[in-house]
């Protein structure tokens, strides 16, 4: 059976779960956990609660699996749950916020400054990119981690994402000029030049790029979501 | 929108231009005429494009980095998921985009049946057919929340197509289904409708739902004398709109549109309260597998207030 069920396609392999193959599911994860942990991990930046988070989802989808319609592809699907669950525990801690941790602790949306995420190609490359990823609002930087770094197509991640693609795009526009400012790309805007004012203030900076968030536009009066709308 | 509003470099608008955010819109028609106009404009989108371009290259490094899941990781989920029993089988194994369909729409005697509300049944069918179900399943207690109605009618009535509240394929659909699988419709896929008059407090209401779930379950289809509670009361007068089927299909699709996650599979319906007012409280799960409660107050599924939410909250 478990050469047959290598050779099942991921439907098949979720349908003959919810028909009462005990392996089926394990076969579906073994194949996409790899992927899917690399988005949990991401996108909260902090080993346990992508673990939490991976397992809390899984859990959900095993459940789930007879309601799975078929709309999109199952690994598609999971990515949905794996991202929904991570979201989720960004905004739990936004309404719970922890203590702050001694070595560098949580931003607003929890996720630690200071652990590693990934052997990076390059170490500093890797810990600057992270940090400020932490810095942006986390719908952008789950849009942005599926798109420029997973590479997932945008209509994929508007799956994933439950929104439309102009709304995946938005989001990772903004986010990347948000970025670039982190990142230290885009030049400090002066004080009189004719640009919007800026909204959010924020206070972290990235150890090699001093300059501010607000330096860059960070959100206007039509909020995150204006263009999202389109 | 007009130029005159962008004396100054909009650097969203400019950020959602350069990431095609506005292709085919007429935004992007405007933002083009600045680019083109204004150099400021120019500036300032010559100095975006090659900065999120680094950005793109320094993210796509970032990703190209393998992530595999750590041996430790992967053994505890793989325990965890052989832990979790099997889901049940279902009557019909196949997994399609009509399942839904297993409860399609089953009118109530009792329902009005204008063609106004047979349009709107059928330009919702997708989302409502499970609603609309359950309010022809559990009709008796509807019905006799409003005192109009009885338990003949009701399970009459949920054995009937001959109204035409979806379409003729759909019908077709449930009483093969039906007649394929007997309960199939009932027991696995059909929400379940209370009146509980329970009302629930934002803290406390996931368990208090719950332990309102559990009874309805261990209690099966609420008898008659169930729903005596909301009966002469002002939440019973004040949500008697919503148990008019068109109009909780309505509420159920203002919700699904609100949600934005797809068809609901809504489990159970509670005609309540939420912190001292009337409040319908739905359970469902999305087409994503994610459980949520629902709070919609007495305007739910209206033009004017929507799906009228005052509570959600994800709980599985």
């Amino acid at each position: 059976m478990t050469g047959r069920r290598a050779d099942l396609g991921d439907e098949e392999l979720l349908r003959a779960h919810v028909d009462g193959d005990p392996e089926a599911f394990a076969e579906l994860v073994r194949r996409h956990q790899d992927r899917l942990w690399a988005v949990a991990l991401r996108t909260l930046s902090d080993r346990e609660e992508a673990a939490d988070a991976l397992q809390d989802a899984l859990l959900s989808a095993h459940r789930a699996a007879a309601r799975f319609r078929g709309d999109a592809a199952v690994t598609t699907w999971l990515h949905r749950i794996v991202i929904n669950a991570c979201l989720d525990r960004v905004r739990r801690r936004k309404s719970h916020p922890t203590v702050p941790l001694p070595d560098g602790g949580r931003d607003d949306d929890g996720v630690r400054g200071t652990e590693p995420a990934a052997p990076p190609v390059d170490h500093d490359t890797a810990l600057v990119v992270r940090q400020a990823l932490a810095e942006l609002p986390a719908e952008q930087r789950a849009a942005l981690i599926l798109v420029d770094v997973q590479g997932y197509p945008v209509a994929d991640a508007a799956v994933m994402l439950g929104v439309a693609e102009g709304t995946v795009k938005s989001r990772c526009a903004r986010g990347r000029a948000r970025l670039a400012g982190l990142l230290g790309h885009l030049r400090p805007q002066r004080a009189n030049a004719q640009v919007a004012p800026p909204r959010a203030q924020v206070s972290s900076l990235t150890p090699r790029n001093p300059q501010r968030l607000d330096d860059v536009p960070s959100g206007s009066a039509r909020g995150d979501g204006g263009k999202e709308e389109r | 929108m007009t130029a005159d509003r962008f004396q100054e470099v909009d650097r969203e608008l400019l950020a959602d231009y350069v990431g095609g955010a506005l292709d085919g819109t007429p935004d992007e028609v405007t933002v083009a005429r600045l680019i083109a106009e204004r150099p400021s404009w120019r500036a300032a989108h010559d100095e975006l494009v090659e900065a999120t371009q680094l950005v793109q290259t320094m993210l796509a490094e970032w990703g190209s980095v393998v992530e595999p899941i750590p041996p430790d990781v992967a053994d505890r989920v793989h325990a965890a998921l052989a832990a979790e029993p099997l889901p049940q089988p279902t009557p019909d194994p196949a997994i399609s985009p009509d399942l839904a369909t297993v409860a399609a729409p089953v009118p109530l005697a009792a329902a009005r049946t204008r063609r106004d509300r047979r349009r709107r049944w059928q330009r919702y069918a997708a989302p409502i057919t499970v609603a609309a179900a359950a309010v022809a399943f559990a009709g008796l207690g509807v019905d006799q929340l409003l005192g109009a109605g009885s338990a003949d009618d009701a399970s009459t009535t949920a054995g009937s197509s001959s109204d035409g509240a979806g379409s003729a394929e759909s019908q077709q659909s449930a009483e093969t289904r039906q007649e394929d699988q007997p309960g199939t419709m009932m027991d696995a896929s059909a929400p379940r409708l209370l009146a509980s008059g329970t009302d629930y407090q934002r803290a406390t209401i996931v368990p208090m739902f719950e332990a309102v779930g559990r009874g309805g379950v261990d209690g099966g289809q609420p008898a008659a004398g169930e729903d005596t509670v909301l009966q002469e009361s002002p939440a019973s007068t004040a949500l008697a709109r919503l148990a008019d089927p068109a109009a909780l299909a309505d509420c159920v699709a203002a919700v699904t549109a609100e949600h934005g996650n797809g068809v609901l599979g809504v489990d159970l319906v509670d005609f309540a309260a939420f912190e001292g007012e009337p409040a319908l409280v739905l359970s469902f799960s999305d087409s994503f597998g994610a459980s949520w409660i629902w709070v919609s107050g007495t305007g739910c599924g209206t033009p004017a207030a929507g799906a009228d939410t005052r509570y959600s909250a994800q709980v599985g």
